[in-house]
C-alpha cells in the first residue's frame, strides 16, 4: 500500500479531462444553487445590489458595461444560474462530445459575466472553478488535439501548484503565521472558526503550533509534487485533500473540496511519467510538456526585464537634479540637498525634513509656495534619493539628527533657521533644535511623530507591529526587480508634475525602503524606551495635525496638544480634509500647510533674524 | 497510432502553440499577482472580470475577528432603542460541510465592513463610497422589516464592531459609527 502511494498515478488524458470536468461541475452547481437560494442579497438592502456596485465595474467599454448590466438584471441572473445548474448536471452525466462542449461554454462564459454581480461574498472556489472551467472548455473544444489538451491540463496543475505555494509563501512572510498565533486566532472567530477546535488549540498550544507549521509546510512546499519523478505527488495531493476536508467541517468551507479536488487529476497526470505504456511495454500515450517549458522561458524573460528595469530606476534615482548639491557630514554620510528661493541673508532659512519611507519631493508643493518668500532647503536623509548612507556602526536616530545639524551648520550661514518636519521628520527636527540653539528660531511640526506614540496610541502600536516586516518585504522585493508590480500610487500624480517621475522612481527603488527600515528599527527601539518625560521645546512651535489623525487617532492628537503646551508659544491647527499622507502631497492641503508655515515665520517677527549673530537666545521671540 | 503521434509531436501544430502560449501568459500574470504584500497587485488592479486569482488565502494577515453590524433606532415617538445586531453568524454545523448558502452572505458582510474600515483607515470619507451605501441600505431594510406594521421610526444609526468570537475575555472594539440616518418615508 505504501509503495503504491509513492508511485506516480497512471492516468489517461481523456479520463483526466472528464474527471476534472465532473469535479468542477460539482462546485459550479453548488455555487449557483447557493446564489439561487440567496436572492435577497441582490435586492435593495442586499450587499450585492447592482445599483450601488455597478460603478466599481465600469470597464471603459460601453459594450462590456451593457453586458454586465444585462447579466445583473434579477431575472437574467436567475436564468443564468439555472442554466449553469443545468450545464453542471450535463457534465456530471455521461454525456458526449458537443453536449460537453456546450456545457463547458455555458459555465465558462457566464462566470466572468456574473463575477461583478456577486462581488461581495466571492471566495477562492469561484476563482478555481473559473480557471478550471476555462481550461476544460478549451480542452474540450480541441479534444482531438492531445497537445492542446495537455497544455490545458498543465495550466490547471500549474495554477493549483501556484495556489498552494502562494498561500504558503504569504503565510511564511507573515509574523502572525510564523509565531503560530494565526491558526488559534482564526479558530476563535465565529465566521471561520469552531469553538471546540479553538478550545483545544488553546489548551494544547504546542499541537496548535505543530498543525500551523504543517499547513505552512504543505502549502509552501507544494511544488514538490513534481520532485522525485512524481513519487511525492500522490501523498501531497492526498494531504492537501485531507486538509480541505478538515476545513470543510471546521471552517465551513465545503465548496473548497470539489473546487480544489478538481485540479488533482491534472496534478497527478502532469506529475506522472510523460510516456505511458501498456502492460506489454508499448507506448500508449505521450504527454506534451510545452506549457511548463514556455512558462520557464517566460519567467526567465520576465525576470531579466525586471532586473534591467531595476537598474534603470536606480540610475534615475542617482542622477543629479537641478540645483542639487552634496556635502559630507561628520558621520561620513553624504547628503544631497537643494536650496531654492530668495538669497537675502536677512531672511530665515526654512529647512524641510521628510518623514519615514518618504522623499524630499513630498515637500514640493509646500516648499514651492514657501520659497516665494523665504530661502528653503530640502534634502534627502542618508540612504534616500541621491544621499548616501556610509556611517559605520549600529544606526541610531542620533545619526540622522547629527546629519541635520551638520547640514544646517554648513548651509545656513548667518541666517536664522526654521525647521519644518513631517511625521518622523518632525521628531528629528525636535531633536535637532536644541543642538542648533541660537540658530533655530522656530519649529513647525506637521502631523509629527511623538516618542510616546507607540505606548499611548493603540492605533500607532497596531501599525508598528507589522511595519518592520513590511519594510523588509518591500526592500527585498524591489531588489528582486519587482518594482514594476507596484501600481503608480495616487499621491505621485498629486505632486507637481516636475517631481512626479523622480518621486515614483524612489518609491519603486529598494534604497528608500532600506533607509526606512534602518530608521524604523532605531525609531521603534527609541520610542519604546522613551520614559515619558515632557520634551524640551525652547522655541516657538507651529503644530499642524491632519484632520484624519485628529479624528481617527485622538491619542495622537493629545500628544500634539502636549507638544504645543511645551513651547514658549505655539500655534496649533487641524487641516480639514487631510490625512497623514496626503497632507503634503495634495495640492490644496499642502497650500494650507505652506500658508501656516509662512504665517508662523511672519509671526516670529523681526526677532526671527535677531536671534542669530550675537549669540542670541531664541526665547527673545516670545 | 504511435508513429503518427510521434510525427505530430515533433511538429507541434499551431493551435497547441497558441493555446499553450495564451494559458502560460495567463499563468504568468497570475503568478505575478501573488506577492505577500497586496501593494504589489498592479496587474490585479486592472482585472474587472475576476480572472486574475488571489491565492493568498488567510494570509499574510488572517482575519482573527468577526465583524458585527449593530443598529439602534429613534422610534416614531422619539425613543432611542438599545443597540441590536443587524447581521448574524451561523453556528458551525456538520451540515455546513456540504451545504452552506449563508456563507456567502457572511463573507459579504465581512468584505463590505473591511472595505469601509479600509476607507476610514486611509482617512477618506467612507460615507461617500458604495460600500457604505450598501451597508446603510442593508441596515435600513432590516429596520423597516423590524417595524413593519408599526409607525415608521424617525431614523437609525449603525455601528461596525469587531470581536474575537469565542474568546469572550476580550472586549469588542467599536470601529465605525455611522451618522444618524433619517427615515422619512417608505422607499418607493
Amino acid at each position: 500500500l505504501i509503495r503504491s502511494l509513492f508511485q506516480p498515478a497512471p492516468l489517461r488524458r481523456s479520463s483526466v479531462l472528464a474527471l476534472t470536468e465532473r469535479m468542477n461541475s460539482i462546485t459550479q452547481v453548488l455555487s449557483s444553487l447557493e446564489y439561487l437560494a440567496g436572492e435577497d442579497d441582490r435586492r435593495r438592502g442586499g450587499l450585492n445590489n447592482w445599483d450601488l456596485i455597478r460603478h466599481q465595474f465600469r470597464t471603459g467599454s460601453a459594450a462590456f458595461d451593457k453586458l454586465f448590466d444585462i447579466a445583473a438584471d434579477r431575472r437574467v441572473t436567475r436564468a443564468l444560474h439555472a442554466a449553469r445548474v443545468g450545464a453542471g448536471l450535463g457534465l456530471l452525466l455521461p454525456t458526449k462530445g458537443r453536449t460537453r462542449l456546450l456545457a463547458n461554454l455555458v459555465l465558462s462564459g457566464t462566470s466572468p459575466l456574473l463575477y461583478p454581480r456577486h462581488v461581495y461574498g466571492t471566495d477562492g472556489t469561484d476563482q478555481v472553478s473559473l480557471l478550471v472551467q476555462a481550461a476544460t472548455t478549451v480542452a474540450r473544444a480541441g479534444d482531438r488535439n492531445p497537445q492542446l489538451v495537455d497544455a490545458c491540463l498543465w495550466f490547471i496543475s500549474m495554477q493549483a501548484t501556484l495556489s498552494y505555494t502562494a498561500a504558503g509563501v504569504a503565510k511564511v512572510a507573515s509574523p502572525t503565521w510564523r509565531s503560530g498565533e494565526a491558526l488559534t486566532g482564526i479558530m476563535r472567530t465565529r465566521t471561520y472558526g469552531d469553538s471546540h477546535v479553538w478550545r483545544m488549540l488553546r489548551s494544547y498550544p504546542r499541537t496548535g503550533r505543530a498543525v500551523s507549521a504543517g499547513v505552512l509546510a504543505l502549502e509552501s512546499l507544494f511544488p514538490l509534487v513534481y520532485a522525485a519523478r512524481g513519487r511525492l505527488a500522490r501523498p501531497m495531493v492526498f494531504a492537501a485533500g485531507a486538509f480541505h476536508v478538515a476545513n470543510a467541517r471546521v471552517m465551513g468551507l465545503g465548496r473548497f473540496v470539489p473546487a480544489f479536488g478538481s485540479t488533482y487529476p491534472a496534478l497527478l497526470y502532469t506529475a506522472g511519467p510523460a510516456v505511458r505504456r501498456d502492460t506489454e511495454g508499448r507506448v500508449t500515450e505521450r504527454r506534451d510538456d510545452l506549457a511548463p517549458r514556455l512558462a520557464a522561458v517566460g519567467a526567465v524573460a520576465a525576470a531579466g526585464a525586471a532586473l534591467a528595469a531595476r537598474a534603470g530606476r536606480r540610475q534615475q534615482v542617482l542622477r543629479r537634479r537641478d540645483h542639487q548639491r552634496r556635502l559630507s557630514t561628520t558621520t561620513r554620510n553624504v547628503l544631497a540637498y537643494r536650496l531654492t528661493g530668495p538669497t537675502d541673508e536677512g531672511l530665515p532659512l526654512i529647512v524641510a525634513e521628510h518623514g519615514l519611507a518618504s522623499t524630499a519631493e513630498h515637500w514640493a508643493w509646500v516648499t514651492g509656495a514657501v520659497s516665494r518668500r523665504f530661502p528653503t532647503l530640502t534634502y534627502s536623509r542618508a540612504g534616500y534619493g541621491r544621499s548616501q548612507y556610509v556611517a559605520n556602526g549600529p544606526y541610531r536616530l542620533e545619526t540622522a539628527v547629527q546629519d541635520l545639524v551638520d547640514l544646517v551648520d554648513r548651509v545656513a550661514g548667518t541666517r536664522p533657521v526654521v525647521l519644518v518636519g513631517h511625521s518622523l521628520g518632525g521628531y528629528l527636527a525636535l531633536r535637532a533644535a536644541p543642538r542648533l540653539a541660537g540658530r533655530v528660531t522656530g519649529l513647525c511640526l506637521i502631523d509629527s511623530s511623538h516618542p510616546a506614540e507607540l505606548k499611548r496610541s493603540p492605533r500607532q502600536a497596531r501599525g508598528a507591529a507589522t511595519l518592520d516586516n513590511t519594510l523588509l518585504l518591500m526592500s527585498a522585493s524591489l531588489k528582486l526587480g519587482l518594482g514594476a508590480l507596484l501600481p503608480r500610487p495616487s499621491w505621485v500624480d498629486d505632486l507637481p508634475e516636475a517631481v512626479r517621475e523622480y518621486a515614483l522612481a524612489q518609491y519603486r527603488d529598494s534604497g528608500l525602503w532600506d533607509a526606512a527600515r534602518r530608521e524604523w528599527k532605531a525609531t521603534r527601539a527609541e520610542f519604546l524606551a522613551y520614559d515619558g518625560q515632557p520634551l524640551r521645546v525652547e522655541v516657538p512651535l507651529l503644530v499642524v495635525t491632519a484632520a484624519a489623525t485628529a479624528s481617527g487617532d485622538p491619542n495622537h492628537k493629545e500628544l500634539h496638544d502636549e507638544l504645543a503646551q511645551q513651547a514658549p508659544w505655539s500655534s496649533q491647527h487641524v487641516v480639514t480634509g487631510a490625512t497623514h499622507d496626503n497632507l503634503l502631497t495634495d495640492g490644496t492641503t499642502a497650500q494650507q500647510v505652506a500658508d501656516l508655515v509662512v504665517g508662523f515665520v511672519d509671526r516670529l517677527g523681526p526677532g526671527r533674524g535677531a536671534a542669530v549673530g550675537a549669540g542670541g537666545d531664541s526665547r527673545d521671540d516670545r | 497510432m504511435n508513429g503518427a503521434f510521434a510525427g505530430r509531436d515533433r511538429r507541434r501544430d499551431f493551435w497547441a502553440w497558441a493555446v499553450g502560449a495564451g494559458l502560460v501568459g495567463w499563468w504568468l500574470v497570475s503568478a505575478a499577482s501573488q506577492h505577500p504584500l497586496t501593494t504589489f497587485d498592479r496587474l490585479r488592479a486592472r482585472d474587472r472580470f475576476g480572472v486574475v486569482p488571489n491565492w493568498r488565502f488567510f494570509a499574510p494577515e488572517p482575519a482573527q475577528h468577526d465583524f458585527h453590524v449593530l443598529h439602534r433606532v429613534l422610534t416614531a415617538d422619539g425613543e432611542q432603542t438599545p443597540w441590536t445586531a443587524t447581521s448574524s453568524i451561523a453556528r458551525r454545523s456538520d451540515f455546513h460541510t456540504v451545504w452552506f448558502p449563508g456563507r456567502r452572505r457572511e463573507k459579504a458582510v465581512f468584505d463590505v465592513c473591511s472595505v469601509i474600515l479600509q476607507h476610514v483607515e486611509e482617512g477618506a470619507a467612507a460615507t461617500d463610497r458604495p460600500a457604505y451605501h450598501l451597508l446603510r441600505e442593508f441596515v435600513e431594510v432590516a429596520v423597516r422589516r423590524e417595524y413593519r406594521g408599526q409607525p415608521s421610526p424617525q431614523g437609525f444609526q449603525f455601528l461596525i464592531a469587531r470581536h474575537t468570537g469565542y474568546d469572550e475575555e476580550q472586549d469588542p472594539e467599536y470601529l465605525f459609527l455611522s451618522p444618524f440616518i433619517p427615515l422619512n418615508e417608505d422607499p418607493a
